[in-house]
């Protein structure tokens, strides 16, 4: 996967992701867990317009970023899934435990 | 022969007209017999064809009965399912099974933040390692500087002879030392390339166990869902088709019920039978009495014969040989049994 981020302000951020999202990315997925060393930022929205798939390790790696949002008290939102992303986030029960924005 | 003082003479005219209703009154006489015999024997018939039709139709009944409760079952039993020695309803079955499959899809959820969370634990203990691994390199450095001071060391005790023998021990003792700093290191590298190797191929597992990929199989959840919505669909329809069938079944059993009852009124029928019966015996007798009562009064008059003519009029009404073969035996002499219906229906099982 690749990514790009757009900093609406520095309390909030949008991360939007295009490819395939696998274990592959963990890597990838760690550096995005570091943004959220940054003292300033409250809110993160991980967007998935352009995510064609992600297997089971990539929604481990979601509730792992979730977890480290809520030490934080920090706001963290996914949005726009689409096709198979959306179909799996429904299967997981996503909608429970995050907010997910359509 | 002696007449009777009642006796009168009639005039011809009248004698000649008695005559003729004697002799009609003969030929009417033995119709009447054959239809005194004939009429039970049909009453007799409808009775048995009757009774034959109505167990017939009990049967009939009581299949339609059961049937209708077969349906029933069957409606109960696609209604719900044997869960060992358990009854559930498909209702609940449903349930049982969604929450099973939502309870497997959160254990593959725990596993793949479990296993990306080792996987990130793993990636620390790694650098962790890398950077033991360029301390042990520097510690060899530091060392190898130590040895080549003391082999220094070494050379110029030698130079200052005597005055530096007690310098070339400690210079001896310095190299051993570094020796000793070595063969740890040495060892030390060693042991962190099987830690390393190790923690390599513990990450190579958690790939592995991370990247069986579930998705697949969670993605089979949806097509369940849609078999187990189409199988309930299904039952659903066939238990509407089998509740329909048994309501069916049931009304025909009314409805066989109700031709029963109607057919036992056949009794009717035996009744109607014995009347007319009666009324033809009560007929004849009186006719037979004024017979008796011409002959015994009309002066002259002699004891009638059938009117042939009539007879063979009345025989071309019978349209059944049977009831014409009667009639001429009935004429010739022949004495008919007059037979009585069986009276009532009380033997017959009504519902």
């Amino acid at each position: 996967m690749e990514y790009s981020i757009i900093e609406n302000s520095p309390q909030q951020k949008t991360i939007y992701i295009k490819g395939q999202f696998t274990f592959s990315d963990s890597g990838t997925f760690r550096q995005l867990l570091g943004l959220l060393e940054d003292k300033k930022l409250q809110s993160i929205t991980l967007d998935f317009t352009h995510v064609t798939f992600v297997d089971s390790s990539a929604l481990g790696m979601l509730l792992l970023m979730r977890e480290e949002c809520e030490l934080r008290h920090m706001r963290f939102t996914l949005s726009h899934p689409q096709g198979q992303v959306e179909k799996i986030f429904l299967i997981s029960r996503f909608d429970k435990l995050f907010t997910i924005q359509h | 022969m002696t007449q009777p003082a009642t006796t009168f003479p009639i005039p011809h005219e009248a004698f000649q007209m008695l005559e003729e209703w004697l002799a009609s009154m003969q030929v009417y006489k033995h119709a009447s017999l054959v239809l005194q015999h004939q009429l039970p024997r049909s009453a007799h018939l409808v009775e048995d064809s009757t009774r034959e039709l109505s167990s017939r139709f009990v049967k009939l009944a009581a299949g339609a009965n059961s049937q209708s409760e077969q349906m029933n079952q069957l409606v109960e039993l696609a209604m719900s399912l044997q869960l060992g020695n358990q009854r559930i309803s498909m209702q609940e079955f449903t349930e049982l099974f969604l929450s099973t499959l939502e309870g497997s899809i959160e254990q593959i959820l725990f596993v793949a933040k479990r296993a990306m969370n080792m996987v990130y634990l793993l990636d620390e203990a790694m650098q962790s390692l890398s950077t033991i691994q360029h301390f042990i390199t520097d510690v060899q450095r530091i060392n190898k500087q130590a040895k080549l001071l003391a082999l220094n060391a070494t050379i110029e005790s030698a130079r200052a002879g005597e005055a530096g023998k007690g310098f070339a021990v400690v210079a001896e003792e310095v190299k051993q030392v570094s020796q000793q700093i070595d063969d740890l290191s040495f060892s030390m590298r060693g042991r962190i390339d099987t830690v390393n190797k190790n923690v390599s191929g513990g990450y190579e597992l958690l790939r592995q166990i991370a990247t069986a990929d579930m998705s697949g199989t969670m993605m089979a959840k949806e097509k369940l869902d849609g078999l187990i919505a189409s199988l309930i669909e299904r039952n659903n329809r066939f238990k509407d088709v089998a509740q329909a069938s048994a309501e069916a079944t049931q009304t025909i059993a009314r409805e066989i019920a109700n031709i029963v009852t109607s057919i036992q009124f056949q009794d009717r029928t035996s009744q109607y039978i014995d009347n007319s019966v009666g009324l033809l015996a009560h007929m004849n007798a009186t006719l037979e009495q004024l017979t008796e009562r011409s002959l015994d009064h009309v002066a002259g008059m002699e004891p009638p014969l059938p009117d042939n003519a009539l007879a063979v009029a009345v025989a071309e009404q019978f349209r059944l040989s049977e009831f014409t073969q009667l009639f001429n035996d009935s004429l010739a002499g022949k004495p008919l049994s007059v037979v009585q219906s069986k009276s009532g229906g009380d033997d017959i099982e009504l519902f």
